[in-house]
Protein backbone atom coordinates (compact mmCIF):
# COMPACT_ATOMS: atom_id res chain seq x y z
CA UNK A 1 0.00 0.00 0.00
CA UNK A 2 2.63 2.41 0.73
CA UNK A 3 4.63 1.46 -2.13
CA UNK A 4 1.90 2.01 -4.06
CA UNK A 5 1.56 5.19 -3.03
CA UNK A 6 4.99 6.50 -3.26
CA UNK A 7 5.17 5.12 -6.46
CA UNK A 8 1.64 7.62 -7.07
CA UNK A 9 3.42 10.81 -5.88
CA UNK A 10 6.52 9.59 -7.60
CA UNK A 11 5.05 9.64 -11.10
CA UNK A 12 3.16 13.00 -10.13
CA UNK A 13 6.31 14.39 -9.36
CA UNK A 14 7.89 13.47 -12.37
CA UNK A 15 5.32 15.05 -14.47
CA UNK A 16 5.87 18.29 -12.71
CA UNK A 17 9.76 18.16 -12.59
CA UNK A 18 10.39 16.73 -16.44
CA UNK A 19 10.61 19.52 -18.66
CA UNK A 20 9.75 17.02 -21.56
CA UNK A 21 6.93 16.38 -20.21
CA UNK A 22 5.92 20.00 -19.35
CA UNK A 23 6.51 21.05 -22.45
CA UNK A 24 3.95 18.72 -23.71
CA UNK A 25 1.70 19.91 -21.44
CA UNK A 26 1.66 23.54 -22.91
CA UNK A 27 1.62 22.63 -26.01
CA UNK A 28 -1.72 20.78 -25.50
CA UNK A 29 -3.04 23.44 -22.57
CA UNK A 30 -2.30 25.99 -25.24
CA UNK A 31 -4.25 24.16 -28.37
CA UNK A 32 -7.15 23.78 -25.81
CA UNK A 33 -7.30 27.09 -24.56
CA UNK A 34 -6.99 28.71 -28.21
CA UNK A 35 -10.05 26.50 -29.18
CA UNK A 36 -11.92 27.25 -26.61
CA UNK A 37 -11.38 30.87 -26.69
CA UNK A 38 -11.88 31.64 -30.50
CA UNK A 39 -14.73 29.01 -30.62
CA UNK A 40 -16.71 31.15 -27.33
CA UNK A 41 -15.64 34.10 -29.10
CA UNK A 42 -17.14 33.13 -32.76
CA UNK A 43 -20.22 31.59 -30.77
CA UNK A 44 -20.97 34.72 -29.00
CA UNK A 45 -21.18 36.51 -32.03
CA UNK A 46 -23.58 34.50 -34.20
CA UNK A 47 -25.23 33.36 -30.77
CA UNK A 48 -26.00 37.07 -30.60
CA UNK A 49 -27.01 37.06 -34.25
CA UNK A 50 -29.43 34.35 -33.79
CA UNK A 51 -30.74 35.49 -30.81
CA UNK A 52 -31.84 39.14 -32.31
CA UNK A 53 -33.19 37.37 -35.70
CA UNK A 54 -35.18 35.32 -33.91
CA UNK A 55 -36.68 37.95 -31.39
CA UNK A 56 -37.67 40.15 -34.10
CA UNK A 57 -41.29 41.17 -34.97
CA UNK A 58 -42.39 38.81 -37.81
CA UNK A 59 -41.91 40.46 -40.98
CA UNK A 60 -42.22 39.66 -44.84
CA UNK A 61 -38.09 40.49 -44.90
CA UNK A 62 -37.85 38.36 -41.80
CA UNK A 63 -38.82 34.92 -42.46
CA UNK A 64 -36.08 33.86 -44.91
CA UNK A 65 -33.40 35.25 -41.76
CA UNK A 66 -35.82 33.69 -39.03
CA UNK A 67 -36.02 30.25 -41.37
CA UNK A 68 -32.32 29.73 -41.10
CA UNK A 69 -31.70 30.43 -37.92
CA UNK A 70 -34.33 27.75 -36.91
CA UNK A 71 -32.98 24.97 -39.16
CA UNK A 72 -29.37 26.42 -37.66
CA UNK A 73 -30.38 25.51 -34.20
CA UNK A 74 -32.52 22.72 -34.92
CA UNK A 75 -29.44 20.69 -36.65
CA UNK A 76 -26.78 21.91 -34.27
CA UNK A 77 -28.71 20.75 -31.39
CA UNK A 78 -29.75 17.39 -33.07
CA UNK A 79 -26.51 16.26 -33.85
CA UNK A 80 -23.17 14.78 -32.28
CA UNK A 81 -20.76 17.26 -31.80
CA UNK A 82 -18.06 14.77 -32.86
CA UNK A 83 -20.33 14.14 -35.89
CA UNK A 84 -20.02 17.92 -36.98
CA UNK A 85 -16.27 18.00 -36.18
CA UNK A 86 -15.94 15.16 -38.94
CA UNK A 87 -18.05 16.69 -41.31
CA UNK A 88 -16.11 20.61 -40.59
CA UNK A 89 -12.76 18.90 -41.09
CA UNK A 90 -13.49 15.79 -43.77
CA UNK A 91 -16.28 17.36 -45.84
CA UNK A 92 -16.42 20.93 -45.54
CA UNK A 93 -12.89 22.29 -45.01
CA UNK A 94 -10.87 18.91 -46.59
CA UNK A 95 -8.11 20.94 -48.05
CA UNK A 96 -4.82 19.92 -48.10
CA UNK A 97 -2.85 21.87 -45.71
CA UNK A 98 -5.86 23.91 -43.98
CA UNK A 99 -5.40 24.67 -40.62
CA UNK A 100 -6.63 22.05 -38.30
CA UNK A 101 -7.00 24.45 -35.35
CA UNK A 102 -9.13 27.21 -37.27
CA UNK A 103 -11.44 24.19 -38.53
CA UNK A 104 -11.64 23.21 -35.10
CA UNK A 105 -12.84 26.53 -34.29
CA UNK A 106 -15.17 27.19 -36.84
CA UNK A 107 -16.95 23.85 -35.85
CA UNK A 108 -16.92 24.52 -31.68
CA UNK A 109 -17.99 28.21 -32.66
CA UNK A 110 -21.24 26.95 -34.73
CA UNK A 111 -22.02 24.46 -32.19
CA UNK A 112 -21.46 26.90 -29.45
CA UNK A 113 -23.61 29.47 -31.53
CA UNK A 114 -26.45 27.83 -31.14
CA UNK A 115 -27.10 27.18 -27.85
CA UNK A 116 -25.67 30.68 -26.45
CA UNK A 117 -28.60 32.30 -28.95
CA UNK A 118 -31.06 30.18 -26.80
CA UNK A 119 -29.65 31.76 -23.18
CA UNK A 120 -29.24 34.92 -25.06
CA UNK A 121 -32.79 34.84 -26.43
CA UNK A 122 -34.40 33.31 -23.12
CA UNK A 123 -32.51 36.62 -21.46
CA UNK A 124 -34.39 39.01 -23.70
CA UNK A 125 -37.63 37.71 -23.30
CA UNK A 126 -37.21 37.21 -19.71
CA UNK A 127 -37.41 41.01 -19.17
CA UNK A 128 -40.71 42.41 -19.02
CA UNK A 129 -42.70 43.74 -21.61
CA UNK A 130 -43.64 46.62 -19.86
CA UNK A 131 -39.63 47.98 -19.37
CA UNK A 132 -39.76 48.31 -23.43
CA UNK A 133 -42.85 49.75 -23.65
CA UNK A 134 -41.81 52.52 -21.13
CA UNK A 135 -39.40 52.95 -23.32
CA UNK A 136 -40.70 53.16 -26.85
CA UNK A 137 -43.84 55.56 -24.89
CA UNK A 138 -40.77 57.90 -24.02
CA UNK A 139 -39.94 57.84 -27.95
CA UNK A 140 -36.97 56.42 -27.94
CA UNK A 141 -36.58 53.89 -31.40
CA UNK A 142 -36.15 50.58 -30.63
CA UNK A 143 -32.51 49.85 -30.99
CA UNK A 144 -32.41 52.38 -28.46
CA UNK A 145 -34.29 50.74 -26.14
CA UNK A 146 -33.65 47.01 -26.63
CA UNK A 147 -29.67 48.11 -26.11
CA UNK A 148 -29.72 50.66 -23.21
CA UNK A 149 -32.71 48.89 -21.13
CA UNK A 150 -33.66 45.31 -22.15
CA UNK A 151 -30.11 44.02 -22.94
CA UNK A 152 -28.60 45.40 -19.32
CA UNK A 153 -31.29 43.50 -17.69
CA UNK A 154 -31.16 40.56 -19.57
CA UNK A 155 -27.67 40.21 -18.70
CA UNK A 156 -29.07 39.06 -15.39
CA UNK A 157 -29.85 35.88 -16.44
CA UNK A 158 -27.51 35.47 -19.58
CA UNK A 159 -24.27 35.51 -17.79
CA UNK A 160 -25.14 32.34 -15.86
CA UNK A 161 -26.32 30.27 -18.80
CA UNK A 162 -23.93 31.60 -21.44
CA UNK A 163 -21.34 30.94 -18.92
CA UNK A 164 -22.36 26.96 -17.95
CA UNK A 165 -22.42 26.40 -22.18
CA UNK A 166 -18.89 28.08 -22.09
CA UNK A 167 -17.59 25.66 -19.24
CA UNK A 168 -19.57 22.86 -21.60
CA UNK A 169 -17.14 24.18 -24.50
CA UNK A 170 -14.14 23.67 -22.82
CA UNK A 171 -14.77 20.02 -21.67
CA UNK A 172 -16.31 19.33 -25.13
CA UNK A 173 -13.17 20.30 -26.95
CA UNK A 174 -11.24 17.26 -25.55
CA UNK A 175 -12.73 15.36 -28.41
CA UNK A 176 -10.48 16.91 -31.18
CA UNK A 177 -8.24 14.69 -30.89
CA UNK A 178 -10.61 12.38 -33.04
CA UNK A 179 -9.55 14.48 -36.12
CA UNK A 180 -5.86 13.99 -35.20
CA UNK A 181 -5.24 17.52 -33.01
CA UNK A 182 -3.15 17.81 -30.29
CA UNK A 183 -5.06 19.12 -27.14
CA UNK A 184 -4.61 18.07 -23.50
CA UNK A 185 -6.60 15.25 -23.59
CA UNK A 186 -4.54 13.74 -25.88
CA UNK A 187 -1.04 14.56 -23.70
CA UNK A 188 -3.16 12.18 -20.96
CA UNK A 189 -3.61 9.93 -23.59
CA UNK A 190 0.11 9.84 -25.10
CA UNK A 191 1.63 10.02 -21.56
CA UNK A 192 -0.43 7.02 -20.45
CA UNK A 193 1.16 5.17 -22.97
CA UNK A 194 4.50 6.14 -22.21
CA UNK A 195 6.93 3.67 -20.78
CA UNK A 196 7.31 5.10 -17.69
CA UNK A 197 3.66 5.25 -17.22
CA UNK A 198 2.40 2.26 -18.50
CA UNK A 199 -1.25 3.33 -16.59
CA UNK A 200 -3.91 5.82 -17.01
CA UNK A 201 -4.47 6.42 -13.67
CA UNK A 202 -1.44 9.63 -13.04
CA UNK A 203 -1.60 11.57 -15.99
CA UNK A 204 -5.56 11.15 -17.04
CA UNK A 205 -5.75 12.38 -12.86
CA UNK A 206 -3.19 14.92 -13.43
CA UNK A 207 -4.78 16.18 -16.34
CA UNK A 208 -8.24 16.11 -15.31
CA UNK A 209 -6.42 19.04 -12.03
CA UNK A 210 -6.15 21.02 -15.25
CA UNK A 211 -9.24 20.86 -16.53
CA UNK A 212 -10.96 21.28 -13.06
CA UNK A 213 -8.59 24.03 -12.92
CA UNK A 214 -9.47 26.26 -15.74
CA UNK A 215 -13.30 25.62 -15.19
CA UNK A 216 -13.05 26.45 -11.57
CA UNK A 217 -11.42 29.79 -12.59
CA UNK A 218 -13.87 30.70 -14.93
CA UNK A 219 -16.72 29.43 -12.74
CA UNK A 220 -15.38 32.60 -10.40
CA UNK A 221 -15.20 35.09 -12.97
CA UNK A 222 -19.21 34.25 -13.53
CA UNK A 223 -19.65 34.58 -10.10
CA UNK A 224 -18.17 37.98 -10.20
CA UNK A 225 -20.04 39.43 -13.06
CA UNK A 226 -23.04 38.15 -11.38
CA UNK A 227 -22.41 39.93 -8.38
CA UNK A 228 -21.81 43.31 -10.37
CA UNK A 229 -24.90 43.14 -12.78
CA UNK A 230 -27.29 42.10 -9.56
CA UNK A 231 -26.16 45.76 -7.83
CA UNK A 232 -29.53 47.12 -8.83
CA UNK A 233 -31.29 44.36 -6.93
CA UNK A 234 -30.28 45.60 -3.64
CA UNK A 235 -32.58 46.58 -1.14
CA UNK B 1 -55.57 67.95 -30.52
CA UNK B 2 -55.79 64.04 -30.32
CA UNK B 3 -58.56 62.82 -33.31
CA UNK B 4 -58.95 59.01 -33.25
CA UNK B 5 -61.29 58.19 -36.27
CA UNK B 6 -63.05 55.05 -35.93
CA UNK B 7 -60.20 52.36 -34.84
CA UNK B 8 -60.69 48.22 -34.65
CA UNK B 9 -58.42 46.65 -32.96
CA UNK B 10 -58.47 42.84 -33.15
CA UNK B 11 -56.45 40.21 -31.57
CA UNK B 12 -56.73 37.29 -33.65
CA UNK B 13 -60.53 36.16 -34.01
CA UNK B 14 -61.01 38.53 -30.39
CA UNK B 15 -62.41 42.19 -31.11
CA UNK B 16 -61.18 44.35 -28.64
CA UNK B 17 -62.19 47.76 -30.32
CA UNK B 18 -65.28 47.68 -32.75
CA UNK B 19 -65.26 51.36 -34.40
CA UNK B 20 -63.80 54.03 -31.45
CA UNK B 21 -63.71 57.58 -32.36
CA UNK B 22 -63.01 60.36 -30.16
CA UNK B 23 -61.85 64.07 -29.91
CA UNK B 24 -59.58 65.36 -27.44
CA UNK B 25 -59.32 68.79 -27.49
CA UNK B 26 -55.94 70.86 -26.06
CA UNK B 27 -56.74 71.10 -21.84
CA UNK B 28 -59.48 68.48 -21.62
CA UNK B 29 -59.11 66.00 -19.10
CA UNK B 30 -60.76 62.88 -20.38
CA UNK B 31 -61.42 60.11 -17.82
CA UNK B 32 -62.17 56.59 -19.13
CA UNK B 33 -64.42 54.10 -17.10
CA UNK B 34 -66.24 50.97 -18.07
CA UNK B 35 -65.56 47.24 -16.76
CA UNK B 36 -62.60 45.27 -17.22
CA UNK B 37 -62.14 43.91 -20.88
CA UNK B 38 -64.12 46.82 -22.31
CA UNK B 39 -61.19 47.77 -24.49
CA UNK B 40 -60.57 50.91 -22.51
CA UNK B 41 -56.53 50.08 -21.95
CA UNK B 42 -56.02 49.12 -25.73
CA UNK B 43 -57.83 52.75 -26.92
CA UNK B 44 -55.32 54.18 -24.82
CA UNK B 45 -52.53 52.35 -25.94
CA UNK B 46 -53.80 52.53 -29.72
CA UNK B 47 -53.77 56.63 -28.85
CA UNK B 48 -49.91 56.29 -28.61
CA UNK B 49 -49.52 53.37 -30.86
CA UNK B 50 -48.20 50.74 -28.21
CA UNK B 51 -50.77 48.61 -30.00
CA UNK B 52 -51.44 49.15 -33.74
CA UNK B 53 -55.30 49.81 -34.74
CA UNK B 54 -56.36 46.98 -37.29
CA UNK B 55 -58.19 49.46 -39.45
CA UNK B 56 -59.04 53.66 -38.51
CA UNK B 57 -56.65 56.29 -37.92
CA UNK B 58 -55.22 58.09 -35.17
CA UNK B 59 -53.95 62.02 -35.55
CA UNK B 60 -51.91 63.65 -33.84
CA UNK B 61 -52.66 67.53 -34.24
CA UNK B 62 -52.34 67.79 -37.95
CA UNK B 63 -50.01 64.20 -38.55
CA UNK B 64 -51.27 61.16 -38.61
CA UNK B 65 -49.39 58.36 -36.62
CA UNK B 66 -51.18 55.06 -38.31
CA UNK B 67 -51.31 53.97 -41.91
CA UNK B 68 -54.25 55.84 -44.07
CA UNK B 69 -57.36 53.97 -43.76
CA UNK B 70 -59.06 54.25 -47.80
CA UNK B 71 -62.41 53.80 -46.26
CA UNK B 72 -62.11 57.15 -44.23
CA UNK B 73 -61.68 58.83 -47.57
CA UNK B 74 -64.00 59.20 -50.18
CA UNK B 75 -62.33 60.52 -52.61
CA UNK B 76 -59.73 57.83 -52.07
CA UNK B 77 -62.45 54.69 -52.37
CA UNK B 78 -63.38 56.88 -55.90
CA UNK B 79 -60.17 56.32 -57.19
CA UNK B 80 -60.45 52.55 -56.71
CA UNK B 81 -61.42 50.18 -59.38
CA UNK B 82 -64.17 48.64 -57.71
CA UNK B 83 -65.67 51.79 -57.20
CA UNK B 84 -64.96 52.28 -61.22
CA UNK B 85 -66.66 49.10 -61.58
CA UNK B 86 -69.57 49.62 -59.93
CA UNK B 87 -70.34 52.71 -60.97
CA UNK B 88 -70.13 51.84 -64.33
CA UNK B 89 -72.71 48.93 -63.67
CA UNK B 90 -75.24 51.23 -62.16
CA UNK B 91 -74.91 54.32 -63.96
CA UNK B 92 -78.21 55.76 -64.71
CA UNK B 93 -80.19 54.08 -61.60
CA UNK B 94 -79.90 57.07 -59.96
CA UNK B 95 -78.49 60.74 -60.04
CA UNK B 96 -74.67 60.70 -59.86
CA UNK B 97 -74.24 61.97 -56.49
CA UNK B 98 -76.58 59.68 -54.61
CA UNK B 99 -75.13 57.20 -56.41
CA UNK B 100 -71.73 57.87 -55.51
CA UNK B 101 -72.68 57.76 -51.86
CA UNK B 102 -74.50 55.11 -52.21
CA UNK B 103 -71.76 53.03 -53.64
CA UNK B 104 -69.06 54.46 -51.31
CA UNK B 105 -71.65 53.25 -48.62
CA UNK B 106 -71.79 49.74 -49.54
CA UNK B 107 -67.89 49.54 -50.08
CA UNK B 108 -67.27 50.56 -46.51
CA UNK B 109 -69.99 48.65 -45.40
CA UNK B 110 -69.25 45.05 -47.68
CA UNK B 111 -65.38 45.87 -46.79
CA UNK B 112 -64.82 45.78 -51.06
CA UNK B 113 -61.50 47.42 -51.33
CA UNK B 114 -58.38 45.15 -52.18
CA UNK B 115 -54.77 46.53 -51.72
CA UNK B 116 -53.42 45.08 -54.10
CA UNK B 117 -56.51 45.52 -57.13
CA UNK B 118 -57.14 48.95 -56.54
CA UNK B 119 -55.08 50.17 -59.18
CA UNK B 120 -51.94 53.10 -59.77
CA UNK B 121 -54.34 56.28 -59.39
CA UNK B 122 -55.98 54.80 -56.11
CA UNK B 123 -52.18 53.61 -54.34
CA UNK B 124 -50.89 56.82 -55.66
CA UNK B 125 -53.63 59.09 -53.47
CA UNK B 126 -52.38 56.92 -50.19
CA UNK B 127 -49.04 57.23 -50.63
CA UNK B 128 -49.51 61.24 -51.54
CA UNK B 129 -51.67 61.34 -48.22
CA UNK B 130 -49.82 59.58 -45.98
CA UNK B 131 -46.49 61.66 -46.87
CA UNK B 132 -48.02 64.60 -46.87
CA UNK B 133 -49.30 64.26 -42.85
CA UNK B 134 -46.93 61.96 -41.21
CA UNK B 135 -45.14 61.81 -38.99
CA UNK B 136 -42.13 59.76 -37.26
CA UNK B 137 -44.28 57.77 -34.66
CA UNK B 138 -41.36 58.32 -32.05
CA UNK B 139 -41.32 62.22 -32.56
CA UNK B 140 -45.20 62.18 -32.02
CA UNK B 141 -44.54 59.81 -28.85
CA UNK B 142 -42.37 62.56 -27.19
CA UNK B 143 -45.24 64.97 -27.17
CA UNK B 144 -47.59 62.13 -25.36
CA UNK B 145 -46.61 60.95 -22.06
CA UNK B 146 -47.68 57.61 -20.76
CA UNK B 147 -48.13 56.48 -17.39
CA UNK B 148 -48.22 52.56 -16.90
CA UNK B 149 -50.32 50.39 -14.44
CA UNK B 150 -47.32 48.72 -12.98
CA UNK B 151 -44.88 52.07 -13.02
CA UNK B 152 -42.43 50.02 -15.87
CA UNK B 153 -39.86 52.21 -14.23
CA UNK B 154 -36.20 51.15 -15.92
CA UNK B 155 -35.06 48.32 -13.31
CA UNK B 156 -31.12 48.63 -14.32
CA UNK B 157 -31.21 52.65 -13.66
CA UNK B 158 -31.51 54.52 -10.37
CA UNK B 159 -34.33 57.39 -10.07
CA UNK B 160 -32.48 60.08 -11.33
CA UNK B 161 -31.12 58.15 -14.72
CA UNK B 162 -35.08 57.07 -15.37
CA UNK B 163 -35.65 60.59 -15.77
CA UNK B 164 -32.86 61.91 -17.48
CA UNK B 165 -32.10 59.35 -19.87
CA UNK B 166 -34.96 60.00 -23.19
CA UNK B 167 -34.58 63.29 -22.34
CA UNK B 168 -30.51 62.92 -23.01
CA UNK B 169 -30.40 60.74 -25.75
CA UNK B 170 -33.53 62.44 -27.67
CA UNK B 171 -31.48 65.21 -27.57
CA UNK B 172 -33.93 67.44 -25.96
CA UNK B 173 -32.38 68.88 -23.71
CA UNK B 174 -28.48 68.80 -22.32
CA UNK B 175 -27.46 66.61 -19.04
CA UNK B 176 -26.94 69.78 -17.26
CA UNK B 177 -30.46 71.03 -18.00
CA UNK B 178 -31.82 67.84 -17.54
CA UNK B 179 -30.92 67.22 -13.85
CA UNK B 180 -31.42 70.52 -13.24
CA UNK B 181 -35.38 69.79 -14.22
CA UNK B 182 -35.86 66.41 -12.65
CA UNK B 183 -34.34 67.97 -9.25
CA UNK B 184 -36.92 70.44 -9.48
CA UNK B 185 -39.60 67.93 -10.29
CA UNK B 186 -38.75 65.93 -7.67
CA UNK B 187 -38.90 68.39 -5.17
CA UNK B 188 -42.67 69.15 -6.43
CA UNK B 189 -43.69 65.04 -5.43
CA UNK B 190 -41.31 65.25 -2.50
CA UNK B 191 -38.98 62.53 -3.76
CA UNK B 192 -35.38 64.32 -3.82
CA UNK B 193 -34.09 62.22 -0.85
CA UNK B 194 -34.36 58.94 -3.20
CA UNK B 195 -32.54 60.41 -6.89
CA UNK B 196 -29.64 57.93 -6.22
CA UNK B 197 -31.94 54.85 -5.12
CA UNK B 198 -33.04 51.72 -7.13
CA UNK B 199 -36.69 51.28 -8.30
CA UNK B 200 -36.50 47.93 -6.73
CA UNK B 201 -36.34 49.75 -2.80
CA UNK B 202 -39.16 52.07 -3.79
CA UNK B 203 -42.75 51.59 -2.59
CA UNK B 204 -45.69 51.23 -4.96
CA UNK B 205 -46.81 54.93 -4.49
CA UNK B 206 -43.13 56.66 -4.82
CA UNK B 207 -42.43 54.24 -7.84
CA UNK B 208 -45.99 55.55 -9.62
CA UNK B 209 -44.58 59.45 -8.99
CA UNK B 210 -41.10 58.77 -10.34
CA UNK B 211 -43.07 57.49 -13.13
CA UNK B 212 -45.57 60.32 -14.07
CA UNK B 213 -42.44 63.02 -13.33
CA UNK B 214 -40.21 60.66 -15.89
CA UNK B 215 -42.95 61.26 -18.16
CA UNK B 216 -43.15 64.88 -17.54
CA UNK B 217 -39.23 65.35 -17.99
CA UNK B 218 -40.20 65.28 -21.76
CA UNK B 219 -42.59 68.26 -21.83
CA UNK B 220 -45.71 66.35 -23.23
CA UNK B 221 -48.30 68.07 -24.44
CA UNK B 222 -50.37 65.33 -23.18
CA UNK B 223 -50.44 62.38 -20.61
CA UNK B 224 -52.03 58.56 -21.15
CA UNK B 225 -52.79 57.77 -17.54
CA UNK B 226 -53.19 53.68 -17.77
CA UNK B 227 -54.99 52.76 -14.63
CA UNK B 228 -52.34 54.45 -12.98
CA UNK B 229 -53.52 53.21 -9.54
CA UNK B 230 -54.74 49.93 -10.04
CA UNK B 231 -51.83 47.77 -8.48
CA UNK B 232 -51.37 49.76 -5.65
CA UNK B 233 -52.11 49.96 -2.02
CA UNK B 234 -55.28 51.61 -0.76
CA UNK B 235 -53.08 54.08 1.02
CA UNK B 236 -50.97 54.92 -1.42
CA UNK B 237 -53.56 55.84 -4.07
CA UNK B 238 -54.43 59.53 -2.67
CA UNK B 239 -50.26 60.60 -2.70
CA UNK B 240 -50.40 59.13 -6.80
CA UNK B 241 -54.19 60.87 -7.27
CA UNK B 242 -53.22 64.14 -5.75
CA UNK B 243 -50.02 64.29 -8.05
CA UNK B 244 -52.46 64.02 -11.22
CA UNK B 245 -54.99 66.06 -9.76
CA UNK B 246 -52.12 68.78 -9.23
CA UNK B 247 -51.47 68.41 -12.89
CA UNK B 248 -55.01 69.07 -13.89
CA UNK B 249 -54.88 72.04 -12.26
CA UNK B 250 -52.32 73.35 -14.20
CA UNK B 251 -54.17 72.31 -17.47
CA UNK B 252 -52.36 69.31 -18.86
CA UNK B 253 -54.44 67.92 -21.25
CA UNK B 254 -54.66 64.03 -19.79
CA UNK B 255 -56.38 61.02 -20.81
CA UNK B 256 -57.13 58.52 -18.26
CA UNK B 257 -57.93 55.29 -17.99
CA UNK B 258 -59.38 54.72 -13.94
CA UNK B 259 -61.35 52.97 -11.75
CA UNK B 260 -61.53 55.69 -9.41
CA UNK B 261 -64.89 57.12 -9.90
CA UNK B 262 -64.80 59.99 -7.19
CA UNK B 263 -61.58 60.68 -9.11
CA UNK B 264 -63.36 60.93 -12.39
CA UNK B 265 -66.10 63.02 -10.57
CA UNK B 266 -64.00 65.94 -9.62
CA UNK B 267 -60.92 65.68 -12.41
CA UNK B 268 -62.91 65.15 -15.52
CA UNK B 269 -64.54 67.44 -17.81
CA UNK B 270 -65.54 65.03 -19.67
CA UNK B 271 -66.06 61.23 -19.20
CA UNK B 272 -66.44 58.41 -21.42
CA UNK B 273 -68.21 55.07 -20.50
CA UNK B 274 -66.36 51.98 -22.72
CA UNK B 275 -67.80 48.27 -23.05
CA UNK B 276 -67.78 45.72 -25.27
CA UNK B 277 -65.01 47.89 -27.67
CA UNK B 278 -67.44 50.96 -28.41
CA UNK B 279 -67.98 54.44 -26.46
CA UNK B 280 -71.24 53.78 -25.27
CA UNK B 281 -71.68 56.89 -23.55
CA UNK B 282 -69.38 60.19 -23.10
CA UNK B 283 -70.65 63.40 -21.30
CA UNK B 284 -69.51 65.94 -18.50
CA UNK B 285 -69.29 64.13 -15.13
CA UNK B 286 -72.28 65.64 -13.52
CA UNK B 287 -74.14 64.26 -16.39
CA UNK B 288 -72.52 61.28 -16.36
CA UNK B 289 -72.83 60.57 -13.22
CA UNK B 290 -76.63 61.78 -12.00
CA UNK B 291 -78.10 61.40 -15.19
CA UNK B 292 -76.37 58.53 -17.14
CA UNK B 293 -78.72 57.29 -20.68
CA UNK B 294 -77.52 54.00 -21.78
CA UNK B 295 -78.88 51.06 -19.64
CA UNK B 296 -75.64 49.06 -19.28
CA UNK B 297 -74.15 52.72 -17.64
CA UNK B 298 -76.20 52.45 -15.49
CA UNK B 299 -76.00 49.09 -14.15
CA UNK B 300 -71.96 49.68 -13.83
CA UNK B 301 -72.39 52.39 -12.07
CA UNK B 302 -74.97 51.00 -9.39
CA UNK B 303 -72.80 48.19 -9.33
CA UNK B 304 -69.46 50.63 -8.44
CA UNK B 305 -70.69 53.71 -6.73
Amino acid sequence: MLNLMSSFIDKVVRIFTDFEILQMIATGLKQTLVISTGAALLGLVLGMIVAMVKIAPKSKIMIVPKAICGVYTTIVRGTPMALQLFIMAFVVFAIRGFPQIIVAIIAFGINSGAYVSESIRAGLLSVDKGQTEAGRALGLKSSQTLFNIVVPQAMKTMVPTVGNEFIALIKETSIVGMIGMYDLTQVSKILAGSKYFASYLVPTTVIALFYLAIVYLITLVIKLLERRLRASDKR
Amino acid sequence: MINVNNIYKKFGSLNVLNGVSCTIEKGEKVVIVGPSGGGKSTFLRCINLLETPTYGEVWLDDKILTPIDPYLHPEIIMASKTFKKMFEEKKGSADEQTLTQNIIAEIKEKDLLNERHEGAEYKKLIKAKYAENQIDINKAREKMGMVFQHFNLFNNMNVLDNMIFAPIKLKKMTKEEAIKKAHALLERVGLVDKENVYPSTLSGGQKQRIAIVRALMMNPEVILFDEPTSALDPEMVGEVLSVIKDLANEGMTMVVVTHEMNFAKEVATRVIFMDEGKIKEEAPPEQFFTNPNHPRLKEFLSKVL
